[in-house]
C-alpha cells in the first residue's frame, strides 16, 4: 500500500461513514505531497464550508473537519497526526465548540485530545486574568478541556452521536448503528496500535487470560 | 463514492494559496487568521483557513498548541 491508496482508503471510509448519517450526498477531497522524505496528506470536505446541519430541516450548525496524516511506510498505514472537528452556528456563523487533535501539543499531555468551548463566563475570565495577567486573551474557548492522549480520543463519530443525541439533528435512517459500527472497528484499531506501543504489557494481559506468549526472539 | 484525491507539488500548493486567499477576500494568511480569531470571519472564509492549514502541513509545518 501507497501514500493514494491510503489516502484513498481512509478518506472514502470517512465519505461512507457520512453519507449514512446525513440525509444527502457529501463529497471529501484528499491531497498529499512528500515532505522531506515523509509523505503527507491533508483530508476534508470539498464543500469548504463544509457540512449543513438542520434540525426538522432547519438550518442550524455547520460542521467542518480536518484529518492531517502521515503515511508511515514500515507499516504501510496512515498516522492522523492531527484532527480538528468544529460546530458552528449555521446563521451566525460563529464558532460554537470544537475538538482538536494534535500530537505534538505542549501544553499538556492531558491535552493532546481536548475541547475548546466558545463560551464566556466572568468567573473563568477572572481565574485567567489572575493565573495570566499578561495574556490578552481571557476568554474560555482558550482553555483546552483535555479529552487524553493520542488513544482513544473523541473521533466524528461522537461529535456526530453528540449532535444526535443531543439536538435530534436530521440524519439518514440507521445513523445511531452505523456510528457505533464505525466506533468498535476504530476503537479495534486504536488495540492494534496500542499493542504496537506497549507489547509487553498486552502479552502480560494475555497471559493472564491463559494465552500462551512469547517474545519474539524465543520463536 | 466520488473522492477527489490529488497529489500537490510546491508550486501546486502555491497556486492554491493565492486561490484560496482571493477566494476568503484577504491579502495573507496571518490577515485571515485575525480574522477567524476575532469572530469576524464568514463560515466559508474559517473554513479556507482549515484548508490553508492544510497547505502548510503539506510543507512541513507542524501543527502545535503551546
Amino acid at each position: 500500500m501507497d501514500i493514494e491508496e491510503a489516502a484513498a482508503q481512509f478518506t472514502r471510509e470517512l465519505e461512507a461513514l457520512i453519507n449514512k448519517l446525513i440525509p444527502f450526498p457529501v463529497v471529501l477531497v484528499a491531497e498529499w505531497q512528500q515532505f522531506r522524505g515523509v509523505w503527507r496528506a491533508t483530508i476534508s470536505t470539498a464543500d469548504i464550508a463544509g457540512l449543513p446541519i438542520s434540525i426538522n430541516a432547519k438550518p442550524t450548525f455547520q460542521l467542518q473537519f480536518k484529518y492531517h496524516c502521515e503515511f508511515h511506510t514500515a507499516r504501510k498505514r496512515l498516522t492522523v497526526r492531527s484532527s480538528s472537528f468544529k460546530v458552528m452556528h449555521a446563521i451566525t456563523r460563529l464558532p460554537l465548540w470544537h475538538y482538536d487533535y494534535v500530537w505534538e501539543m505542549k501544553k499538556a499531555d492531558s491535552a493532546i485530545a481536548h475541547l475548546n468551548v466558545h463560551a464566556h463566563r466572568n468567573e473563568i475570565a477572572a481565574a485567567m486574568a489572575i493565573a495570566n495577567p499578561d495574556s490578552d486573551n481571557m476568554e474560555v474557548q482558550a482553555l483546552h478541556f483535555p479529552f487524553g492522549g493520542p488513544r482513544f480520543r473523541p473521533i466524528l463519530e461522537d461529535v456526530f452521536e453528540m449532535l444526535i443525541t443531543e439536538f435530534n439533528i436530521d440524519t439518514a435512517p440507521g445513523a445511531i448503528r452505523v456510528l457505533k459500527k464505525s466506533r468498535n472497528r476504530y476503537f479495534e484499531r486504536q488495540l492494534e496500535t496500542a499493542v504496537f506501543d506497549q507489547p509487553e504489557t498486552a502479552a502480560a494481559t494475555l497471559r493472564q487470560l491463559g494465552y500462551i506468549v512469547e517474545p519474539p526472539s524465543l520463536l | 463514492m466520488t473522492i477527489l484525491i490529488r497529489k500537490l507539488t510546491p508550486s501546486k500548493i502555491k497556486a492554491e494559496r493565492a486561490r484560496l486567499l482571493k477566494r476568503a477576500q484577504v491579502k495573507s494568511v496571518p490577515e485571515l487568521r485575525r480574522k477567524v480569531q476575532r469572530y469576524q470571519a464568514s463560515i466559508e472564509q474559517q473554513g479556507i483557513m482549515m484548508r490553508l492549514d492544510g497547505l502548510s502541513f503539506l510543507e512541513g509545518a507542524n501543527p502545535r498548541v503551546r
